[in-house]
């Protein structure tokens, strides 16, 4: 699948951008803040519905507008389609105004973004991926996870509701004299019911990472014996088993949840891990290791969605060849498959491996201008 | 620091932004409008105003906003008394009352729980619907309850609070938009919703 055109309004550095994109490879290159990422961050935006880079949508829109609008038109093996996003800068004391999003021009509700486009990113901020906290991980597989499957989103927003609820619960009750049952009863349910699901498809899609990961550290690194593991509370091969398990688990832990007010059973508190010989990554690893890591990481990932949905999907690649050396630059080259539509920024065209370098269009980026 | 606005102005556009969904401009807009207004149509509306809290009073039965107590629905003969619909919001009862269908009386909650905003079973009128039902006579409880996270969980803790009363504990069908409430659903989604109702274990 592809990107065949962009258009962005008052989105970043961006008045006015309409950028038709080829297939294959296009290096965006140009001076750090000339607007090279945003031209990523602004697909990402589209695909999944967040940003790798901005927490609140008025960082998003140009200053001193109020609405920023990202248009992408897709092209995908059997179909087309527009996707738009507006987003708002709301003034003070007004009430915020909730993005909208249009599918082929039909309004839809803004959770509902993701699937439609299928990318894999990588971002500066990603090399911290398996050093950070579990929560960055947690959201990695999730987002994973929401491309392909419309349910994970959902139960992943009801998961959300559920927790607070329960924590609020737990918080209110604390002082009682006795556990409250049968309050308690309905967010127990459905905490079970939602984690045995997540958790196992989570659990599910680190089991089929595996295998590509160690390939793609091997090939990355040279590091071997690299694993990746789903370091969940809980097992099992079904949901069933699953949902036992965590009932168990809370049974067990009901008295310390009371006293803590909080809710310590669910794949909210589940992990990705990353070992060596046993030893976990961030230990020992340089920040070169975490680099190769992530990127074989990414390229497990993109292998996965090509799988899942049987096309491959738009890789975006921002500023990660210029703290590679040499050979892992040619490696990643090569990883990119042909067929992919690969949008990559760079300062300067010299830092493209010479495979690319030979395949890849080339757009100057500076000052808020492309091409 | 001295206003640009005389007083009483000042003082309706304060109240009016109290309303839920008034933001600022919108209670300008709508005080200036009152202003201009002929003096007895902005006469009706403050005597509106007053008369829904001097006229009116909770059904101490149903809890409903009603003009009498007990309400009309509770003393009338016409109402079947062993069929009690629990409903979250006196709004919702007026949808139900749309259809025509439904001959029984109801309980309102005023209200679902939800811990996050400090709502729990002790502040709905839950405790007054297990009195009611320990009284006897009701032979079933119809939860109409909305259809999101807080209504579900409103109605699976009275299934489990009633369960041995004796009552048949039903639940509305799944009719229903998902998130959307019976305040807003139309006259043949409730109906069917209504006729659809399953029990609650
Ligand atoms: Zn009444």
């Amino acid at each position: 699948m592809r990107v065949v055109e962009l258009a962005l309004e008052n989105l970043r550095s961006y008045a006015d951008l309409t950028l038709p994109l080829a297939p294959g490879a296009t290096a965006l290159i140009g001076p750090n803040g000339g607007g090279k990422t945003n031209v990523l961050e602004a697909i990402h935006l589209l695909a999944r519905g967040d940003s790798p880079r901005a927490r609140e949508d008025r960082e998003l829109v140009r200053w001193g507008a109020t609405t920023a609008r990202a248009r992408a038109d897709v092209l995908r093996a059997e179909s087309e389609r527009r996707i738009e996003l507006l987003l708002f800068a709301p003034l003070e004391d007004e009430r915020r105004p909730r993005r909208r999003l249009l599918l082929d021009g039909a309004g839809k509700r803004p959770e509902d973004a993701g699937g439609e486009l299928v990318v894999v990113a990588f971002f500066p901020e990603d090399v911290e991926l398996l050093g950070a906290a579990p929560p960055a991980r947690r959201r990695f597989l999730d987002a994973m996870l929401g491309q392909v499957e419309r349910a994970h989103r959902r139960e992943s927003r009801e998961l959300r509701r559920i927790l607070e609820q329960r924590n609020a619960l737990l918080r209110a009750a604390r002082e009682d004299m006795t556990p409250p049952e049968a309050e308690l009863a309905f967010w127990d349910r459905e905490l079970v019911r939602l984690a045995a699901s997540i958790s196992l498809r989570r659990a599910a899609l680190v089991a089929e990472l595996a295998e590509p990961f160690r390939e793609a550290t091997a090939r990355f690194s040279g590091a071997s014996g690299l694993e990746l593991r789903y370091a969940g509370q809980v097992g099992g091969d079904t949901v069933d088993e699953r949902a036992a398990a965590y009932e168990q688990l809370l049974r067990e832990k009901r008295d310390r949840e009371r006293w803590q007010g909080t809710t310590l059973v669910g794949p909210h508190r589940d992990d990705l891990s990353v070992t060596s010989a046993g030893r976990p990554l961030p230990t020992f690893a340089s920040r070169g290791e975490h680099r190769s890591a992530v990127l074989a990481l990414k390229l497990a990932e993109a292998g996965w969605l090509t799988a899942r949905t049987g096309e491959t999907p738009v890789f975006l690649l921002d500023d990660v060849l210029s703290e590679l050396d040499p050979a892992r630059r040619d490696a990643l080259a090569r990883a990119i498959p042909r067929d992919a539509q690969a949008l990559l920024t760079a300062a300067v065209v010299t830092s493209l491996p010479d495979e690319l370098r030979e395949r890849a269009a080339v757009l100057p980026v500076r000052m808020g201008e492309v091409g | 620091m001295p206003s640009a606005l005389a007083r009483p102005l000042a003082r309706l556009i304060d109240e009016l932004g109290k309303l839920p969904g008034v933001g600022p401009k919108t209670a300008q807009r709508l005080a200036y409008y009152i202003l201009r207004a002929p003096g007895p149509d902005a006469e009706a509306l403050a005597a509106a105003i007053r008369s829904v809290k001097t006229d009116l009073r909770y059904c101490s039965v149903c809890f409903n906003i009603a003009e009498t107590d007990p309400c009309a629905i509770c003393s009338s003969d016409e109402r079947d008394a062993f069929v009690v619909c629990v409903v979250e919001e006196p709004l919702d009862v007026l949808a139900i009352e749309r259809t025509g269908q439904y001959r029984g009386r109801y309980h309102v909650l005023h209200g679902a729980i939800s811990p996050v905003n400090g709502v729990r079973p002790d502040d709905l009128k839950i405790p007054q619907l297990a009195e009611r039902v320990k009284r006897g006579g009701i032979e079933e409880l119809i939860f109409a309850t909305n259809p999101n996270l807080e209504g579900e969980a409103t109605a699976m803790y009275l299934a489990q609070l009633l369960g041995g009363s004796g009552a048949r504990l039903t639940r509305l069908a799944r009719g229903l938009p998902m998130g959307g409430d019976l305040e807003y659903a139309d006259e043949v989604t409730v109906s069917r919703a209504l006729e659809g109702r399953r029990a609650v274990s």
